[in-house]
């Protein structure tokens, strides 16, 4: 079942004179949440631009909701809401003013406009927060808010530019949680730009990862994570034997102390490990499958890109 | 990255045994007071390589024993020794030694480079020296990007890690960091992390203290407990687990058909309980862990059944603690 | 958590009550017989229920969705002139801050002397004092075009404190991206906040201008052939407040689309009107030629006002250079502002 794509991209081309942005993307992002990942200057904030409709393309075709991007641009922005990564308010307004004037600009009726930022705001966390000047809100507030100003018309694709940036372990969890039923309780899409693996692991169910303007890899997390599946194994005892055998078995090992990692070949790995220590005499106090988190994920992909990155660190700088 | 340590605390060592001639730090039967209170009682240990994971709660004597290392408290009864010489009134260890305290104010004003080469002066560097080591270590923490901010745009786990940058000047042998990670965000949580995993890699001595469990069992295995003054335990974490079989020891199987399985691990004689609370799992309850472990491998095998994933479900810092503490933390 | 050994309970171990019974003591039944309350015979299953723990949620996260239909662009664009105009004197629009308020306020105070002059004047039956003060040609050129007060101090500063943080204030604040990223094209924004400034300063000229006039109407019961003849030169008087209002909105706005600040078009602003009014002078002075009036805002607008209301020409030079004056300004503001406005940054890298 192919589900509706929300944004769509053939081809789509940014060059600023002989600087190329973003270069010939083809993407296919699906309703549900998605998670834009990609170092400093890989174009991931050229590419919201052209989403929004605020940059021309240089070339290629592009959908945003249905939507041409060149030619119908008004009909995406009233479907689509953004929160911005970096501040975005009048710190001299109320929230609840603030909201409700971000729903008259989209086209509410002042007095509709009033009655959904008091929802908005609500769900977000701030209830009791509304009628507070946003000068003195601190940054998870603010964050909040901006979400809300997002969300006041019930867009169906929401924007959201690093989320969590500058938020305490608290408001993060709260953010993230508020995206999260967003999407799933909510049956909305988001897009959600940010070099946080953790946070994009909970939240998006897919990614795109953008590199130096091209497009490095697209796909659900599940699918991307089968690439290199692994079962990880403690042991106690003849460590390095173990490792010996399971590689002279034809199984591809990493040790790392005690721990190792066995690259998942089917459904007998399982047991192919467990002779090799019955043979052994070793001692498997933990096995179970690695879960590759999106870090290990991009080290991957870099890798097959060729580029030697150390850390997911490496990959947010800006490789050579 | 860990070190090897598969040897170490088997059931039978009590105390730790040193594997260089001196440990970097040892303490012989120290005892504080202060008046009627007992800071720490009777504390005897050694530590030496790798990172070493110091935890207990506010109150423990955590504070109490970083004092006493650096010779800032002079113990009430007792010996310590800090590099072989007793520290203390005695600065001569402290060029070896970098220290991230819990709460330390650093200059918001400066730059990361401006800050990290003025400690580095301290030392005794010449400027140019300074500047270099400080870039080197700014960078080993992966700071080197913004080491001309400055600090006071720092987020927090940006401003960890100059912390640490800066008690790595002039390459110490030992590092005790107090509560490294508190409230910092994932991407410095990891890197600070893995900061700390290649300095134990590299040979240095790193004590790590938090109470925060969960991170300390990523970072390392080899831990000291201390409470109320007292150390608890100390040695590899699983080693430690092993000893407490006044709670039998737990495995869970993840098979397909936990009930035929348990047909044949039921022959196994130190195995003492098996239950069926969940569908897909087996857990086996045994006092001789060790045991049945060096067993299962090839009863599974002969079982015929399919396994696919082995845990012990209490072998986790959160339940040992509990354990030798009886819950009253 | 299995602990069969736990080495402290806080309770004491439970020591069994047995009644001792002295063997002398005959079996009849009359003991007491404790048995619990409800302990009724077995034949019913005796049932219980527990209550289950409510969650007691104080904060349920429920995502409301909205079916409502959107207005179309001419309702947002009022939306946004709402919010800048509205914001001078009610709370939830935009925050002027206090000193503009309070100048504004004072403007139109101060504008409406002449008002209340003549009033008095011609109510206490002064007639001389009346005519000075009282609506005529002059002196409807006066209330809008004087120099003196009005166009050195009022008019220029409310239209300066106006544009002060116009445009700039979205740049500083990152509310450009609250418009932008919604159905609002920068013609449209740009416009709307032109069309507040200009309001504004409508308002204050030439409302109190109206107030003036009508007030000698109705106050002094002037008649029907009064008011023909007048009521050209009010109309003509209130179009060359409309050119005022929109000449130091434009040049303001430009200004305030070139900077981050506030403070920079409030004094730009000033420093334009005063400056060349003051080189013109100069050059007047000197060389007693007035063309370079030209250059000066107020005067090319004094000037064509002079022409359309009808009041004696102070310059020398034609008019219609002082029209072409003031279109070629606010031409060369508004392509200024327009340009700014399209190259306007909505997200940062």
């Amino acid at each position: 079942m192919v589900r509706d794509l929300v944004i769509e991209s053939t081809a789509l081309t940014k060059a600023y004179g002989p600087h190329v942005a973003l270069d010939s993307l083809d993407i296919k992002i699906e309703q549900g949440s998605t998670g834009l990942l990609g170092p400093n200057g890989a174009g991931k904030s050229t590419f919201l631009k052209t989403i929004l409709g605020l940059i021309q393309l240089t070339s290629g075709e592009g959908k945003v909701l249905g939507y041409d991007i060149r030619t119908q641009g008004d009909q995406i922005r009233q479907r689509i809401g953004y929160m911005p990564e970096y501040d975005a308010l009048n710190p001299g307004m109320e929230a609840i003013h603030q909201v409700r004037y971000s729903g008259e600009l989209i086209g509410m009726n002042p007095n509709i406009a009033l009655q959904r930022a008091h929802q908005a705001l609500e769900y977000v966390g701030l209830g009791e927060q509304r009628y507070r000047q946003v000068s003195t809100f601190s940054t998870g507030m603010k964050q909040a808010t901006k979400l809300a100003c997002a969300l006041i018309h019930d867009p169906q694709l929401i924007i959201a530019d690093e989320p969590s940036n500058g938020l305490d372990a608290q408001a993060r969890n709260f953010m993230l949680t508020t995206l999260d039923t967003t999407v799933k309780q909510g049956q909305r899409s988001v897009l959600m730009a940010s070099h946080l693996m953790d946070d994009v692991e909970r939240v998006c169910d897919n990614i795109v990862l953008l590199h130096k303007g091209k497009l490095a890899a697209q796909g659900k997390i599940e699918d991307l994570k089968a690439i290199d599946r692994e079962v990880e194994i403690h042991v106690w005892g003849s460590a390095s034997k173990m490792e010996e055998t399971l590689s002279d078995r034809g199984m591809k090992v990493r040790r790392e102390g005690r721990v190792m990692r066995i690259g998942h070949t089917g459904e007998e790995t399982y047991n192919q490990i467990l002779e090799a220590a019955a043979d052994v005499g070793t001692q498997v106090r933990r096995m179970h499958d690695h879960e590759a988190s999106l870090e290990d994920l991009f080290l991957v992909i870099m890798e097959r890109l060729g580029h030697d990155v150390k850390s997911s660190d490496d990959l947010l700088r800006d490789i050579v | 990255m860990m070190p090897d340590i598969t040897q170490h605390g088997t059931a039978e060592t009590k105390e730790w045994e040193p594997v260089a001639n001196t440990p970097v730090i040892l303490f012989d039967r120290v005892s504080k007071t202060y008046g009627r209170i007992s800071a720490l009682g009777g504390v005897s240990l050694g530590i030496s390589g790798g990172v070493t994971g110091i935890l207990g709660m506010n109150g423990a004597g955590k504070s109490t024993m970083f004092k006493l290392m650096m010779g800032k408290i002079k113990p009430s009864s007792g010996a310590i020794r800090l590099f072989g010489t007793d520290p203390w009134k005695n600065p001569a260890p402290y060029s070896r030694i970098g220290f991230v305290p819990e709460h330390e104010k650093l200059y918001d004003w400066m730059t990361a480079l401006d800050f990290v080469t003025t400690f580095a002066r301290l030392h005794g560097m010449t400027r140019d020296e300074a500047t270099k080591e400080a870039e080197r270590v700014l960078s080993f923490v992966s700071l080197d990007e913004v080491m001309h901010k400055r600090i006071g745009q720092f987020s927090k786990g940006m401003r960890q890690r100059v912390k640490i940058a800066h008690a790595l000047v002039n390459d110490p042998e030992l590092i005790i960091l107090d509560e490294p990670l508190q409230g910092c965000d994932p991407l410095a949580r990891t890197t600070i992390m893995n900061v700390i995993k290649e300095l134990g890699a590299m040979g240095r001595t790193v004590l790590v203290s938090s109470h925060i469990l969960h991170e300390i069992e990523r970072i390392t295995e080899q831990i000291v407990i201390l409470h109320r003054g007292r150390v608890l335990a100390l040695g590899n974490s699983h080693a430690i687990r092993e000893m407490l079989d006044q709670h039998p020891h737990k495995i869970l199987l993840d098979c397909e058909k936990p009930r035929e399985l348990a047909k044949s691990i039921i022959d196994i004689d130190e195995v003492t309980g098996m239950s069926f609370s969940n569908p897909e799992k087996l857990l086996i309850e045994t006092k001789h862990l060790g045991e049945v472990h060096q067993k299962l491998p090839q009863l599974i095998i002969d079982s015929g059944e399919k396994v696919t994933g082995i845990d012990n479900p209490d072998d986790d810092l959160q339940s040992i603690l509990l354990y030798l503490t009886g819950g009253s933390i | 958590m299995t602990d069969e050994e736990s080495l402290e309970t806080p309770f004491d171990p439970v020591v069994s009550k047995e009644e001792s019974f002295g063997a002398e003591t005959p079996v009849t039944g009359k003991t007491k017989m404790q048995a619990a309350w409800s302990a009724d015979s077995d034949d019913s299953n005796s049932t219980a229920q527990v209550a289950s723990m409510s969650q007691g949620q104080i904060f349920q996260q429920i995502y409301q969705p909205w079916e409502g239909t959107l207005n179309p662009r001419w309702m947002r664009n009022w939306a946004i002139l709402r919010h800048h105009v509205l914001g001078i004197f009610r709370k939830g629009h935009r925050p002027w801050n206090i000193p503009t308020k309070l100048f504004i306020f004072f403007v139109i105070i101060a504008s409406m002397t002449d008002v209340a002059l003549a009033l008095l004047f011609g109510m206490i039956g002064e007639a001389s004092l009346y005519d000075i003060w009282g609506v005529n040609r002059d002196n409807m050129y006066g209330h809008v075009m004087g120099f003196f007060p009005r166009n050195i101090l009022y008019y220029p500063i409310v239209a300066a404190l106006l544009v002060g943080g116009m445009i700039s204030e979205d740049r500083a604040h990152g509310t450009s991206a609250m418009y932008f990223s919604r159905p609002i094209n920068r013609f449209d924004y740009a416009s709307m906040k032109f069309l507040s400034v200009a309001l504004i300063l409508f308002f204050i000229i030439d409302g109190t201008l109206a107030l003036y006039y009508f007030a000698d109407i109705l106050v002094m019961g002037k008649g029907w052939a009064w008011i023909i003849d007048t009521f050209p030169m009010f109309i003509a008087t209130f179009l060359c407040g409309i050119i005022l209002s929109f000449t130091y909105t434009a040049i303001g706005l430009s200004l305030s689309s070139i900077s981050r600040g506030r403070f920079f078009p409030a004094i730009g602003l000033v420093a334009i009107l005063m400056g060349t009014r003051a080189m013109a002078s100069i050059i007047d002075a000197l060389f007693d030629k007035s063309v370079l009036y030209v250059i000066s805002p107020y005067d090319a607008v004094a000037h064509v006002c002079q022409a359309l209301i009808g009041t004696e020409m102070t310059y020398d030079h034609p008019w219609v250079w002082s029209l072409i004056s003031v279109i070629v300004i606010n031409g060369l503001a508004i392509y200024l502002l327009a340009n700014r406005v399209s190259s306007l940054e909505v997200t940062r890298e």
